[in-house]
């Protein structure tokens, strides 16, 4: 067992909303913070491998930047100077953006994504790339085509994915929150293998401009951070409508003061599907995290209603059918020509295309590239593709019913929590584990992974809450309260 | 459905997707991807004739812009990035047409 954990935020403060306090009272500067947490990283990354890189200079001069700001009485927001480390699929301007992929090595973003551009405006500091599985294929970030990143509540154990480096950078202190995104569950599990907060937004609320597109239909960018308090805050920040993404809604943007309405237990219905009881594989402990939670709801005197998501087994089939295809389409511009690693060892044009993506993209992404493409191909598409989308369709309407029954429904985050490297190695296995995740992707609902326990080996475990469309203030409410109630016991 | 995902032909996909793959990646590939389609055969078994699909989470209508000029990214910005640049201004790819069809032409 590591001890990575077991000394964080000795000096540092470890959320979002403590710094911004604290620079507020002129208690902290953006440099000091900045300068704490790159020791921390110095001190810790190498046994975590969380980041990809971390550009110190340029860090400590936006945070320099921000000091003097607040000195003239000129800063941007309340957190202006807060650092926030930001997963490498996401555009920044001028740094790398590699998706941590061998055929974007050394590719810089010629612009900013609009998350970056609306962190930007609030004087927030770009604090590092975050480890990821190559273009967010996979669950548990191994597939990194540079390094593997350890979850911190034990070194030997995976942290998660796609956005583990973000999830772990958290857990173990080198950073006060990170940006994410979730395809089918990539912010909400890593989250719970973490043991901090991940929140995936509503379908559109949130901008996909200079995200690298994985599976258009389904990516959504969302925070990751120490407590809700703090997801609501860096959620404020990055939604809002944006003109630059045709998917992205009207009037999408949330409002953290509306937290502040009324909101009680007693009036609240949670529901509970009952298939999620009878998923093949749910282990003893995360059965047990999820009574748990349940339980905490019902003794406050929260409705607890049982609801049917009857499509569930269909899920995981339709949504790798559907991801992987968009995969196919999406991944089809790295063809080594404009940008991006070429290998030419042959003046063929062909000989490029098939020679860069062969070096270029690691196991998961061909073996997710191949299925798409047969998925697609002609005399298959009728068959699979179209099925999946129209299984989509129930699955959507699955959710609509439950949702005329309650406020919002409670769910694990995943079957298993955060197992040791290696153990867990057959694809179709691995796919399987995301059914609680995944039918959200589909459905384009918000919901939110909260830490609720540890399981007996000590790793964290969360509970997921799910929001119907645009739901975010009662599901952040409902999470927050949660939070101050349960008391997640300690690492055994 | 049954057949058709016995039957899959690694090979012929690679090919449409462009990639390059070596023997054991051909063997190891058909193995994982037959048994992601045996699993997803479930879906053949439902009637779903008379729904219809959803290609998007939210029903989403076309966005028109209007046709007003904007500011674009620089050519030194966009080469920037390029694997191979000719004078500064072109991406260097290899010989598209070759010169014997130029003859012809």
């Amino acid at each position: 067992m590591s001890t990575v954990q077991k000394f964080v935020f000795k000096h540092n403060p470890g959320t979002i909303h403590e710094a911004s306090d604290a620079l507020e009272t002129g208690d902290l500067s953006s440099v000091k913070l900045c300068e704490g947490l790159i020791d921390r990283i110095d001190s810790v990354d190498s046994e975590i491998n969380g980041f990809l890189s971390v550009d110190k200079d340029q860090i400590l001069e936006d945070a320099t930047a921000s000091d003097s700001r607040r000195k003239n009485g000129k800063e941007l927001s309340p957190y202006d100077g807060i650092p926030i480390a930001i997963k490498d699929n996401i555009s920044v301007k001028d740094q790398t953006c590699g998706c941590a992929s061998k055929i974007l090595e050394g590719f810089a973003s010629p612009y900013n994504a609009t998350v970056i551009n609306n962190l930007r405006k609030n004087g927030v500091v770009c604090f590092g790339r975050t480890n990821m599985d190559e273009f967010a294929m996979g669950s548990t970030t191994e597939f990194s085509a540079y390094r593997k990143t350890s979850n911190p509540w034990d070194v030997g154990r995976v942290p998660g994915g796609s956005s583990g480096g973000s999830a772990a950078v958290i857990s173990s202190g080198q950073a006060l929150a990170a940006l994410g995104s979730d395809t089918g569950g990539s912010i909400r599990q890593p989250a719970s293998f973490c043991g901090v907060v991940g929140l995936k937004p509503t379908y559109g609320r949130v901008s996909r401009y200079g995200l690298v597109a994985f599976a258009s239909s389904l990516d959504q960018i969302g925070p990751i951070t120490r407590d809700v308090e703090d997801a609501s805050i860096l959620f404020e920040l990055i939604s809002g409508h944006d003109e630059l993404d045709s998917t992205s809604l009207p009037k999408s943007n949330f409002n953290y003061a509306d937290l502040h309405d009324e909101f009680d237990i007693n009036s609240l219905k949670i529901g509970i599907p009952k298939e999620f009881l009878e998923v093949q594989g749910l282990s003893t402990d995360v059965k047990g995290a999820f009574e748990k939670s349940i339980s905490i709801f019902k003794s406050h005197g929260c409705g607890i209603v049982e609801v049917t998501l009857p499509n569930l087994a269909y899920a995981v089939s339709s949504y790798y059918i559907i991801a992987t295809a968009e995969a196919s389409s999406n991944l089809s511009r790295f063809d080594g020509i404009r940008y991006g690693n070429r290998v030419d060892k042959s003046s063929d044009l062909l000989d490029i295309y098939l020679d860069s993506r062969e070096n270029g993209f690691g196991e998961e992404v061909k073996r997710r590239i191949l299925l798409g493409t047969y998925v697609l191909s002609s005399g298959y598409y009728d068959a699979y593709y179209l099925r999946a989308q129209k299984m989509r369709t129930l699955i959507r309407d699955d959710f609509n019913k439950a949702f005329s029954a309650c406020d919002l429904l409670l769910s694990p985050v995943s079957p298993i929590s955060a197992y040791p490297f290696g153990s867990v190695s057959d694809p179709l296995q691995t796919y399987l584990s995301d059914i609680y995740t995944i039918p959200v992707n589909l459905a384009g609902n918000c919901a939110i992974s909260v830490p609720t326990s540890f399981d007996g080996d000590g790793m964290p475990i969360g509970t997921q809450l799910i929001g119907n469309f645009m739901e975010e203030v009662k599901l952040l409410q409902a999470a927050s309260w949660f939070e101050s109630v349960n008391d997640i016991g300690k690492q055994t | 459905m049954d057949e058709k995902s016995q039957d899959v032909d690694i090979k012929h996909i690679a090919g449409l997707a462009r990639l390059n793959l070596n023997d054991s990646e051909i063997s190891r590939y058909e193995t994982d991807i037959n048994a992601v389609l045996t699993h997803a055969e479930q879906l053949s078994k439902v009637d779903l004739s008379d729904v219809s699909p959803t290609a998007h989470a939210v029903s989403i209508t076309n966005v028109i812009r209007n046709d007003d000029e904007g500011v674009s990214m620089s050519r030194s910005n966009v080469l920037d990035n390029a694997p191979d640049v000719l004078d500064d201004e072109l991406i260097k790819v290899p010989v598209v047409i070759s010169s014997n069809s130029e003859d012809s032409a």
